[in-house]
C-alpha cells in the first residue's frame, strides 16, 4: 500500500470515528435530557 | 512502512474509537435508555385521560351540593397532583369552563398544568389562582415576594417521600440517619449501610422540584453530594413521592426502601410512623379576594373533598 492511499484510509477511519463520537454523545445527552430518575434507578443496578 | 504494519495502524485506530464508543455506551449512554416504557407509561400522568367533565376520563366522581359560578379561580399544580385537582374542578366547576385543544389546556380554561415550577411562577405571575403542591422553595418564595404574592398554603393531604432504588439492590431498608449520611458524602458504599461492595450513586432532582425541595429540607443543614465514583460506577438511590413512584414499585427494577423499619404504606402516612410523610397544600395568594377560592378550599376540606383525596391515591388529612 503506498503511503498516500494508507493516509486516506487512516484519515477516513479517524473522521469516522470522531463523528461515531459524535452522534453518541448527542444521543447520550438526548437520552439524559428525557430520562428520569426512575428510568436511571431501574437502569443501574 | 510494510502493509502489515499498515494494516496494524488501521486495526488499531478502529477498535480504539470502537472501544471509547462501547466504553461511552456502557458507562452512560445505557443507564439513561427507557426500557421500561410500557411501566413508564402506567406511571406517567397523562392529562388527556383525566379531563374534567369528559365520559371517557378515568378521574374520580364524587356528588358535590356546591357549583361555583362567576370568577372562576384558574387551578395549576404539581404533574403527580394533576388527576386530583382535575377533580375537585369536575365536582364544583361547571362543564364550560375547562378547554382541551388534545394536546394542553387553552390559556382561557380554568384548570391548567405546568408542574411544580410553572404552577408557582403562575400563582405568583397571577396567571394561576389556586395551585397544588409540595411546599415551596427558597426560591420560589423569593419569586412571590418579588411578584407582591403573599402565599398562603392550606393542607389538605398527605404523601410519602420515599427513597428508591434497583430492585437488585439487597437493601431493603435505611435508617433516616444512614440516608442522610448518603446524601451528605459520609456513607459511599453500600456495605456501610447493610448492602454489598459497591459504590452509591446518590442521584439528585431538578432544583425547584418538589422533589428536590422536600429533600433539601429533609437533609436540614447538611449539605448534598454526589460521589464521581459512585456515578460512574455505582448503585443508584433517589427519591420521589410515593405517588408518583407506587405503581412502578415491585416492578422489574425499582424498590421502595423502609425508613427506620417502616414501609410508605397508606396506613403508616395516615398514622404518621412512617418518618418522611409530610402535607401538600392548595397554595394561594393573600392578596386575592375571589371569594371563590375560599369557596374552593372549604369544598377540598369537606367530606367530599378529601374522597377525592383519597382515591386519587394520596392519604387524606385526619379530621378526627
Amino acid at each position: 500500500m503506498n503511503d498516500t492511499l494508507f493516509r486516506r484510509i487512516m484519515i477516513a477511519v479517524a473522521v469516522l470515528g470522531c463523528l461515531s463520537v459524535i452522534a453518541l454523545t448527542v444521543y447520550t445527552f438526548l437520552l439524559y435530557r428525557g430520562c428520569s430518575v426512575l428510568t436511571y434507578i431501574m437502569n443501574k443496578g | 512502512m510494510t502493509l502489515i504494519k499498515q494494516l496494524a495502524a488501521i486495526s488499531a485506530l478502529t477498535l480504539a474509537f470502537t472501544a471509547f464508543d462501547l466504553a461511552v455506551y456502557h458507562v452512560f449512554t445505557r443507564r439513561y435508555i427507557d426500557r421500561h416504557s410500557d411501566e413508564m407509561k402506567r406511571s406517567s400522568v397523562e392529562v388527556s385521560a383525566y379531563l374534567p367533565f369528559d365520559p371517557e376520563s378515568k378521574i374520580v366522581r364524587v356528588e358535590s351540593d356546591l357549583t361555583l359560578t362567576g370568577d372562576l379561580p384558574v387551578l395549576d399544580g404539581a404533574a403527580a397532583l394533576y388527576p386530583m385537582y382535575a377533580a375537585f374542578a369536575h365536582a364544583v366547576y361547571p362543564p364550560d369552563s375547562v378547554h382541551f385543544d388534545g394536546s394542553g389546556f387553552t390559556p382561557d380554561s380554568a384548570v391548567q398544568y405546568t408542574n411544580t415550577r410553572g404552577a408557582y411562577k403562575a400563582l405568583a405571575d397571577g396567571t394561576a389562582d389556586v395551585i397544588f403542591c409540595a411546599k415551596p422553595s427558597e426560591e420560589q418564595l423569593a419569586y412571590a415576594a418579588e411578584q407582591g404574592a403573599e402565599l398562603t398554603l392550606v393542607p389538605i393531604g398527605r404523601e410519602a417521600f420515599v427513597f428508591l432504588v434497583n430492585a437488585q439492590n439487597p437493601v431493603d431498608n435505611l435508617t433516616v440517619e444512614q440516608v442522610r449520611g448518603i446524601y451528605s458524602g459520609k456513607y459511599t458504599k453500600w456495605s456501610e449501610v447493610g448492602g454489598d461492595d459497591t459504590y452509591i450513586d446518590a442521584v439528585q432532582r431538578n432544583a425547584g422540584s418538589g422533589s428536590q425541595t422536600a429533600m433539601l429540607s429533609f437533609m436540614g443543614d447538611l449539605p448534598m453530594k454526589r460521589s464521581l465514583r459512585g456515578a460512574l460506577s455505582g448503585r443508584a438511590i433517589g427519591y420521589s413521592f410515593r405517588y408518583y413512584a407506587g405503581s412502578l414499585s415491585g416492578t422489574d427494577g425499582l424498590k421502595m426502601l423502609s425508613l427506620n423499619g417502616i414501609a410508605p404504606d397508606a396506613a403508616h402516612i395516615a398514622d404518621g410512623s412512617y418518618p418522611v410523610s409530610s402535607n401538600f397544600y392548595a397554595v394561594y395568594n393573600a392578596a386575592n379576594h375571589n371569594e371563590n377560592i375560599r369557596k374552593l378550599i372549604g369544598f377540598i376540606l369537606s367530606p367530599e373533598g378529601q374522597q377525592i383525596v383519597e382515591q386519587s391515591g394520596y392519604v387524606p388529612l385526619q379530621t378526627d
